[in-house]
């Protein structure tokens, strides 16, 4: 599924709410909110589907064997992603949890 | 209910916080947290269908089988089989790394 996919599955699921155009602008603003919450280093908690974060790693450095050069990799974030457990399971077991909310 | 949530005691990015940045868009709260709602339920509903979901700007979503594998227990000794298991990954893309690559505000917090 790709984001034009989704987009229309939303639309319908809500044609009372939102049309095409519309479903767009919001999923970019659910996009964006999401990126500058984790450029301000904060988590992204999305109950039921998982969770981003930020982790930091250090720099670090190696010596190639080839040639002895050094090559240091610099302090840098790195995303990541922890599916929720509830979400996990029913990927696991290829179907949804029966769960009261729709 | 939700519209007065702050979020001065913890740092978390919730449904909450997205279903009021639509519910401005939208005019009501209650439609942007339905969209958000949905919004994560398709994702989540295609990824149980084992569909890969990639999502322009953000990444992809993937489910990746994990074979089973013997593990041993190193206090006791005793070799265990832990069995087949599936694993969700996301995959970022190209400019959402960039961008929390270049973010100077992203420091450790301790």
């Amino acid at each position: 599924m790709n984001r034009n996919e989704l987009i229309a599955r939303i639309v319908a699921r809500h044609p009372d709410i939102l049309d095409r155009d519309n479903c767009r602008r919001c999923i970019d603003r659910i996009q964006a909110r999401i990126v500058e919450a984790l450029q301000n280093g904060d988590r992204v908690e999305i109950r039921g589907f998982g969770s981003f974060s930020v982790r930091h790693y250090p720099e670090s450095s190696f010596r190639n064997p080839q040639n002895q050069k050094k090559v240091t990799v610099p302090a840098h974030p790195v995303l990541h992603f922890k599916p929720g457990k509830v979400l996990i399971e029913e990927i696991n077991a290829g179907s949804p949890a029966n769960r009261s909310s729709g | 209910m939700a519209s007065g949530r702050h979020h001065s005691r913890t740092s978390s990015l919730t449904r909450i916080d997205l279903a009021d940045e639509l519910g401005k868009q939208l005019g009501t709260s209650a439609a942007g947290k339905k969209v958000v709602h949905s919004f994560f339920d398709e994702i989540r509903k295609s990824l149980i269908a084992g569909e890969r979901v990639q999502i322009h700007g953000l990444g992809s979503f993937r489910v990746v089988a994990k074979p089973a594998r013997k593990v041993c227990n190193p206090k006791t000794g005793k070799k265990l089989m832990v069995p087949d298991q599936k694993a969700l990954i996301l995959r970022l893309s190209n400019k959402m790394r960039s961008q929390i690559r270049n973010a100077d505000m992203i420091r450790p917090k301790k």
